[in-house]
Parts: C-alpha cells; structure tokens; sequence
C-alpha cells in the first residue's frame, strides 16, 4: 500500500491530520514530474497538466480500486497542487514579461504547454479564489475538472453531488466566472513602471 | 441594490429550464420586478451560457484540458494522443493494456496501460506509457510474456 494510500485511508477514517499531508505529497510529486519530463529535452517537448495529474495518481495511488471519496480527496489535493503550480509559472512569466526579459527562460518556463496569455490564466485564478470564498463546492468543480481534466460526472461523483447538480453549478459558475474576470479593469503596466522593473527582471534572471 | 447572490442563483436556474426567449423574458419580468440591476444580472449570465466560448474555454484551451465531453470506446485502431491502439494484450480490474504504435517523435511499438476511471462513461482519463525495458523486469504483470509485443 503506497504512502498517499495510507493518507487517503486515513482521511476516510477521520484523521484531519492526515489531510495536511496529502497537498504538499501531491505538489512535490507533480513538480517532481515535471522537472523529470523537462530534463528529458524531447524535441517539441510541452507539459501537459491534466495528463501530469493522471500519472501522478498512478504513480502515487497504482491502479488499485479506490473509492469515489478517497479518489476525491486525492484530486481535489492534486487540482489546488496543479493550479498553483501553474499559477507561480504564469507570475513568473508575467514579471519577466514586464521586465522585457523573456528571452532567457528557466527550469518551469515556456515548456507548459500554455497557448495563451499568463494573464488569462492569472485573472482566472483571482476570480476563482473569491468563488471559492462565496461557494466552494462550485469552485472546486471548477477546479476539478480545469486544473485535472476530470469530466462532468467523474467530478460530481468525487464532489458528492448529483450529475445534474454539477451541471447547473457548472453553468451558473462559468458565467460567474466570465463576468467576475470581464469586469475587473485590467491593469497595463506603464512604461514608466516597465522600465522599473528592467533591472529587477534581470537580476532575477541572472540568479537563475 | 445589490441583488442577494442566492435570488440571482435561483432566477438563473428557473430561466434555464424555460426552452422559449419569450417563456424566458415573462419569467424574467416577474422574478425581477423593478430590480433593473438584478435583471442585467441575470441577463448577462444567461449571455455566457448561450455562448460557447467564454474565457474558461479560451483558458482551457491554452491549457490544452479538454472540457468538451469525449465519450471514448477504445479499440484496435482508436488514437490516443500520439499513440495508436493494436491490439489488446491484457485486462485487468480497473485497467487494460494494448499494445500501440507510438507515433512521435519516433515510430516504435509499446505497451499502454489504460486505467478506467469512470463508471459508466468508458473514459479514458490516464494513460501510462511503458517501455518495453520495463516489461522485460515484469512490472506489468498482465502480460504474460515479452513475446506479446513481437
């Protein structure tokens, strides 16, 4: 039986200790592969995150049955580990953006497999968050299904709720979602700032 | 006045069960009453949910998470990311192994584990690849041996 398996039993029996340790467990496996699949240098080579979390689960939990409850507990851990992992990496481009530096590129960037814009992906975090402070069952939906690619009915399952439930809290969440990021003005740096931020970007980039 | 998130959240769900715009805009005028705040609410979230294409899809798609559903019956022949499906070599409680032709960055032949998550929905939602080195040490032990691959 592997470590998260224990945890995952433990949580199950009650044990709110145990809860504590599944996240960072999760985290450090998913920065593990990550770094794993990044040194490997294939040609071409993007990260996937959902296709991370599944291998993560298999490499953390095997292919042995679980529960939907104990599977639940497992993603949701893996959902908030993806997401800032892959909001940290969306902030650090940000700022090297800014900064004009984005040429030299680290460890955690460029390799994500991230079409579009940082920003896309850091508005629809900030959004989130006040969603999960107003309603964290539909928040975690979200979670569940954008940061771990689960489908309509494996997340209901895992959250507890009927398919039909999950799919008005989807609709009523998304247009949440769309207008709470909509509204909000977005902030431009000037170029004022963005010269500011020239020798900082740098000096961050040199140290790594 | 600020509409109380819950009334917006009930209107929204009643609208959303009402199939015709004109069912739909009567309905609206009676939730609302006078609140024209709280009917350009309501409205405005019904905008998204016509639309497919709102900023959670954009940010998906850059992701590459797939929120569409994709009902997947996998078999000889279905394509899996860059991995076509041969035939099947093994089945277990939760998983099967095929046996597939990986397609890039180079052409060559593996094992690949599918573990079934879903209960109804034959879903594909994890795959792990394995080497044939791997097989050899008889870390998968659904196949019975090395000579499946051949």
């Amino acid at each position: 039986m592997s470590d998260v398996t224990r945890i995952l039993n433990a949580i199950e029996a009650g044990d709110t200790r145990a809860a504590d340790k599944l996240l960072p467990l999760v985290y450090e496996e998913l920065r593990l592969l990550a770094a794993q699949k990044l040194s490997q240098e294939k040609p071409g080579q993007t990260l996937q995150a959902t296709a991370l979390v599944h291998e993560a689960y298999i490499r953390l939990v095997g292919a042995e049955a679980q529960d939907w409850k104990s599977r639940g507990h497992f993603f949701r851990a893996a959902a908030e580990a993806m997401r800032r992992i892959l909001i940290e990496n969306a902030r650090r481009k940000r700022r090297l953006k800014r900064g004009g530096a984005l040429h030299k590129v680290g460890l955690y960037d460029a390799e994500w497999a991230m079409n579009g814009s940082s920003e896309d992906l850091i508005s629809l975090d900030e959004a989130l968050e006040k969603l999960s402070q107003k309603d964290k069952v539909k928040a975690d939906l979200v979670k569940l299904r954008f940061f771990t690619g689960l489908n309509m009915d494996q997340a209901s399952e895992m959250l507890g709720i009927s398919a039909t439930t999950a799919e008005r809290y989807w609709a009523y969440a998304r247009s949440w979602l769309h207008l709470e990021i909509t509204k909000a003005p977005k902030t431009e740096p000037s170029l004022l700032v963005n010269q500011g931020c020239l020798r900082q970007a740098i000096e961050f980039v040199e140290f790594f | 006045m600020c509409a109380d998130h819950r009334d917006e959240e009930a209107i929204f769900y009643a609208a959303l069960e009402l199939k015709s715009a004109a069912e739909r805009k009567a309905y609206l005028k009676q939730a609302c009453g006078d609140d024209v705040d709280l009917l350009a609410r309501i409205q405005a979230l019904l905008a998204v949910y016509e639309s497919k294409h709102s900023i959670l899809e954009a940010a998906a798609a850059s992701l590459n998470v797939p929120l569409q559903e994709e009902p997947l019956s996998e078999g000889p022949g279905t394509i899996i990311g860059r991995y076509k499906l041969l035939e099947k070599i093994g089945e277990g409680g939760m998983a099967v192994v095929y046996m597939a032709e990986q397609q890039e960055p180079i052409r060559r032949k593996v094992a690949l584990k599918i573990i079934k998550l879903g209960m109804d929905t034959r879903q594909v939602i994890a795959r792990f690849e394995v080497e044939r080195q791997a097989l050899a040490m008889g870390s998968i032990n659904v196949l019975g041996s090395q000579a499946a691959l051949r």
